[in-house]
């Protein structure tokens, strides 16, 4: 007994040792400054700047200069902090935000066979979309909510929903949604309009199976042609995010829209 | 030293650890997309090797056999590769930053690498002689890179290929290894042991 672990703590100690020594020979020298900016990142990894990890950005942006406004998590005056700790300053950039292009709520639904498997999107898209008619969809089992870092996603009666307030648009929902009916659109102006609707199937076929829908009726082009906010193209309307300064008159649009499926973002 | 010679073939062929023992499967599917980061991953794993097998060998035989501690062999042949592979990370990192992130989570990961804890058990088993698990040891961290500088090769050309949509990825390259392995049996023959 005595023998075993004296001999064990002998063994640890030297090898202990043998490490000790190597890392002091072998230490790396890093740039302090990697270090500082790696503290005032958020320091959750979630990879929407394009790198591995927040420290790897760090480095990134001492050794070659990276942007550090790819960074949309840290708050305001961090990212100022930042900027001026490398002497840069920043350019103007909107904020991004994940919208969810449907509108269906359970009761909108057509329901056509009852999903009894793996409670995830993913699972129930590659068994026709478990059961739910409509193809394009919100399928509300909450893939985005388990992959946001951020809490900002909830699905509320079958449908996802985003606290705008708290979304930073990293972009993490994008990719996690089978369906792909997440989209990342930068808000450029005081208020953002979005069609929420991803159908592209005939009108016929989308009363059928949601009565939330777009039925690419054009309303929403003719009530204002010159302006060209909106375009209606293969069954769905798309607005023109670009052109969307003047909130009042979409707003006017928003009210007259039949399905009521243009949202503010 | 044709002994040696046999010791060594054995090792890095007949009994390739990856092909025909199936043990460092993980390293094996995980780091054999690239031929350079195969062939660091395989060379850091050879000296993590070759060290281990002649520092537990010295252990083995000098402490734990004469104390009568051989239940303990286990606790220290991890002990020794644990220490051996933080090294190896140190000294990576010191001369080839580019090697070390390429290697990734990979690096540290040689620790659980089960090829190894095989080696130094093998190397017990078969009561080889201090010069014998040297050259054990090398032969197999030859035989990994070996198997691991193949696989990437053959990935690499795979890029070009049509793979049916299920099979991408992990799949394709788990048949491979197989066939790979089968291939390697036909060395069975040469030697025995």
């Amino acid at each position: 007994m005595v023998l075993s672990v004296s001999s064990m703590a002998v063994l640890a100690v030297f090898f202990a040792g043998v490490l000790a020594f190597a890392d002091k020979k072998l230490k790396v020298k890093e740039n302090p400054k990697i270090e500082e900016i790696n503290n005032l990142l958020p320091g959750i990894n979630c990879g929407a700047c394009g790198f591995l990890s927040c420290h790897d950005f760090a480095e990134h942006i001492v050794t070659e200069g990276a942007d550090i406004g790819k960074c949309r998590v840290v708050s305001e005056e961090t990212r100022e902090k930042l900027f001026e700790m490398m002497g840069e300053k920043e350019t103007e950039r909107y904020p991004k935000l994940a919208l969810i292009h449907c509108a269906a709520r359970i009761e909108n639904k057509k329901i056509e066979a009852d999903y009894k498997g793996v409670k995830t999107c993913s699972g129930a898209n590659l068994v026709f979309g478990g059961g739910m008619a409509c193809k394009y969809g919100c399928l509300g089992l909450g893939d985005c909510v388990r992959v946001c870092p951020f809490d900002a996603i909830c699905v509320e009666e079958g449908l996802a929903k985003v606290d705008l307030e708290k979304c930073t648009g990293c972009g993490k929902c994008i990719s996690a949604c089978p369906r792909g009916i997440i989209k990342l659109e930068e808000k450029r102006y005081e208020k953002l309009f979005y069609v929420a609707c991803s159908s592209f199937d005939t009108v016929i076929r989308t009363r059928e199976v949601c009565s939330a829908g777009c039925i690419a009726c054009g309303i929403c082009v003719k009530l204002d042609p010159e302006g060209g906010y909106f375009e209606v193209k293969n069954n769905l309307s798309k607005p023109d995010y670009a052109k969307q300064d003047n909130p009042e008159k979409i707003e006017t649009i928003k009210e007259k829209c039949p399905t009521k499926v243009i949202k503010e973002g | 030293m044709e002994q040696l010679i046999l010791v060594f073939i054995a090792a890095s062929i007949t009994n390739n650890f990856v092909l025909t023992y199936f043990l460092g499967i993980c390293p094996f599917i995980g780091v054999s997309n690239k031929t350079e980061s195969a062939v660091g991953l395989g060379i850091a794993t050879t000296f993590v090797m070759t060290i281990a097998a002649a520092v537990t060998w010295l252990i083995y035989h000098y402490m734990l056999v004469p104390f009568n501690l051989v239940f303990l062999q286990y606790v220290t042949f991890i002990i020794v590769i644990a220490s051996l592979v933080q090294f190896v990370e140190m000294f990576i990192r010191k001369t080839s930053p580019p090697l070390y992130k390429a290697l990734g989570i990979f690096l540290p990961l040689i620790t659980t690498n089960c090829a190894i804890l095989g080696l130094t058990l093998f190397m017990v088993l078969r009561n080889y002689n201090f010069l014998e698990a040297i050259i054990f040891g090398l032969g197999a961290g030859v035989g990994f890179t070996l198997a691991l500088v193949i696989m990437a090769g053959i990935r690499e050309e795979l890029e070009f290929a049509e793979v049916p949509k299920p099979l991408k990825g992990a799949g394709i390259t788990l048949i491979i290894a197989g066939m790979l392995a089968l291939a390697f049996m036909g060395f069975g023959g040469i030697i025995s042991g």
